[in-house]
């Protein structure tokens, strides 16, 4: 006979007194019982985020948050590169200029693109859950499942279901930033660098032109000379 | 003879109404020639679908199946089934509900892997052998070391805060308030989370404002298979929905349905579907007759006695005892039955009864179908804690809370964990791998220009 409902039902419904304390011995459960203390209560407990999280969530989807808040680290991993590069004295004034545009462009385009491709694929991420939940709900039906058993299954689809647009969307972001913008942005942009270089230098070069030009026309002794001779 | 068909052609034998043949010996069915015209309309979760504005008519034929978009065909596509059918996809979702970063790190830490010095090794440009090994070696560098600190610093950080919300019996008034839960999860019964003794419960013995078991979840809510029509069902549905049936009766009509006893077939209330198309937009919802909302049953039936139908749910009566207005038994067209079952179908679609609530999004205002929580005491008659106005409002705010308590930790360590990468990783390359970056001769253009520069002063001086 098989009892493994039994005992899954066992589990939740046992001893009342055991259930109130539950003593968590692992070296995991007291890292993340530390971590609830240090980090965990001030945003579960924290009114202040509780009324921003009500307040902007009635104001737009909360379903793209995961996309803003990886742009918000790749900004400041970019910003921290650039400030890196501009500080960096091993580099000369052109190889700086080049990276901090590198860096800089590295971070825009591809957030861009990245916002962009999300936007176009919403439909197909929203299709994709559709059938991620169906072939969840269709699996767990057709297991022979306790009451117990089943609640469980899809308390636990049900959270999954919360995450797959946010997954896809993190993969996208990941994609573009880590793949997309090395390869295929980080080129473009290094030619862009220099074309910027080159032209720093061109229009350097114009002012050094024109700086030496009163020169020139200081050391013109050849008029005096001529009105001397004239003269 | 080509057959078109992407439905179950165990069903074709119902169908005969609903079949042509063209002059070519083509079968084609005719819904499928229609679909094109109009699409049907999947509801969002729990957030639901948009409610009917226009006037509603009962649906009594095979619904048109709408024109597949392509974001449809592409969840529709073998391959992309079998990944999201894929237990690497599962496992991906359950840490992505847990801890997004470390599936963002995760992900990225592939790319860095195999990817990108795949790509940097396959395709090597104009850059020599040894610039594009370190640029391989620096990617995997990077990758590893994005990866593990993610993996040491913050999961552990934000593992402290899923836990208290996993465990809010075991927390609840040391890190989170009763109030704080309250806001979280305007459904709980608050009286129901203590023993007699004044001890906290379990969070899995708490319940909801409806009696029910307390879900914190909204988006886990009641699913049906989507329902097709009487017609289109396979004949061993028909037998299972239809007890005794003759199966030889199926081909007279589903009005004309009888047992093998020579009595009419009947189906079970809570097995019947029945579906209303909106006029204005042609939009087709599906609702089970036992628990449609009067106002719902109102515009399917318009000559139905509202009131001789008994209650909702468990205390409705069977159409077979309905009265007309006219006093005289209701007349309930069996065409008019659409079928639940999943053997029929891969599509699930949320419960809806025609209850509606409003919904408000910045300066956006929709009327919205109501869902159901998966706690239904019974699982048939007992529908589950309607989703309210405002579960929805408070399950936004924690989405968003839980977003920023899971990100949080990420961009605040951006900046230090860049700064740390920068300044370690080419030392490290350099003196444990021996792996350096070749140094850039001066740009040519630079050179150029300075002898340039240099004619011209010179050209000046001399």
């Amino acid at each position: 006979m098989n009892i493994q409902g039994i005992n899954a039902l066992n589990t939740y419904t046992g001893n009342k007194s055991q259930n109130q304390n539950v003593n968590f011995t692992g070296w995991g459960d007291k890292v993340t019982d530390f971590t609830a203390k240090i980090y965990g209560k001030y945003i579960a407990n924290s009114d202040r985020l509780r009324n921003f999280a009500e307040k902007a969530s009635k104001k737009a989807k909360v379903e793209n948050v995961s996309n803003h808040f990886q742009v918000a680290g790749s900004a400041i991993t970019s910003s921290a590169y650039m400030v890196s590069t501009m500080k960096n004295k091993d580099f000369d004034k052109d190889n700086a200029r080049t990276l901090a545009i590198n860096q800089g462009l590295g971070f825009l385009v591809p957030t861009a693109g990245a916002y962009i491709t999300d936007h176009y694929i919403a439909d197909i991420k929203k299709q994709i859950e559709y059938k991620y939940d169906a072939i969840h709900e269709h699996r767990i039906a057709q297991q022979k499942l306790t009451q117990a058993e089943k609640k469980e299954a899809m308390e636990k689809l049900g959270k999954k279901l919360k995450s797959v647009r946010a997954l896809m969307g993190i993969l996208t972001f990941t994609l573009i930033y880590r793949y997309v913008t090395p390869v295929a942005i980080t080129p473009v942009a290094n030619k862009i660098g220099n074309w910027v270089n080159a032209k720093v230098h061109a229009k350097e070069a114009a002012r050094e032109q024109q700086a030496e030009m009163p020169k020139e026309i200081e050391m013109k002794p050849m008029e005096d000379k001529k009105l001397n001779t004239a003269a | 003879m080509k057959i078109h068909t992407t439905q179950n052609l165990n069903s074709l034998a119902l169908n005969r109404d609903i079949v042509s043949t063209n002059q070519t010996g083509e079968i084609r069915l005719n819904y499928s020639e229609k679909m094109r015209k109009m699409r049907n309309s999947v509801p969002d979760t729990y957030e639901s679908g948009v409610s009917f504005k226009g006037k509603k008519e009962i649906v009594t034929k095979a619904v048109e199946a709408g024109k597949k978009t392509f974001a449809e065909k592409v969840a529709n596509n073998q391959g992309i089934k079998k990944f999201i059918n894929s237990g690497f996809f599962n496992t991906l979702t359950e840490i992505t509900s847990k801890q997004e970063v470390m599936v963002q790190s995760g992900s990225a830490l592939a790319i860095c892997l195999i990817l990108r010095p795949g790509t940097i090794l396959a395709f090597p440009g104009k850059k020599n052998k040894k610039d594009n090994t370190y640029a391989a070696v620096h990617s995997i560098s990077s990758g590893i070391w994005g990866f593990v600190v993610p993996l040491t610093l913050i999961k552990p950080t934000v593992s402290g805060y899923n836990k208290i919300l996993k465990d809010m019996h075991k927390y609840m008034n040391k890190y989170i308030s009763e109030n704080m839960i309250k806001r979280r999860n305007p459904h709980l019964d608050m009286t129901s989370i203590r023993n007699a003794d004044g001890s906290i419960k379990n969070v899995k013995e708490w319940l909801d404002r409806e009696g029910r078991i307390f879900v914190s979840d909204c988006k886990n809510v009641r699913k049906i298979a989507q329902p097709k029509h009487i017609s289109e069902v396979s004949e061993d549905t028909m037998k299972k929905y239809f007890k005794d049936l003759d199966s030889a009766t199926i081909k007279d009509g589903a009005n004309n349905l009888m047992t093998k006893n020579g009595k009419k077939a009947q189906m079970e209330l809570k097995d019947i579907y029945i579906a209303l198309k909106d006029k204005e937009s042609g939009k087709v919802k599906y609702y089970p007759l036992e628990h449609a909302e009067e106002s719902i049953l109102k515009e399917a039936f318009p000559d139905l006695d509202i009131n001789s139908i008994g209650g909702k749910g468990i205390d409705r009566l069977h159409p077979e005892k309905w009265l007309a207005k006219d006093g005289k038994a209701f007349k309930f067209d069996n065409n008019s039955i659409f079928i639940s079952d999943m053997a029929e179908t891969e599509d699930m679609i949320p419960l809806i009864t025609g209850r509606v609530r409003e919904e408000v999004k910045g300066k956006k205002t929709e009327i919205k179908d109501i869902c159901y929580l998966n706690n239904s005491k019974d699982g048939v008659h007992d529908l589950g804690t309607a989703v309210e106005r405002d579960m929805v409002e408070a399950d936004w705010a924690n989405t968003l809370q839980d977003k920023i308590g899971g990100w949080l930790p990420e961009v605040i360590t951006a900046y230090p964990r860049a700064a740390a990468t920068i300044a370690i990783l080419p030392f490290l390359l350099k003196h444990v791998f021996h792996i350096e970056k070749t140094k850039k001769p001066k740009p040519p253009i630079e050179k150029e220009i300075k002898t340039d520069t240099e004619k011209t002063s010179g050209k000046a001086v001399a």
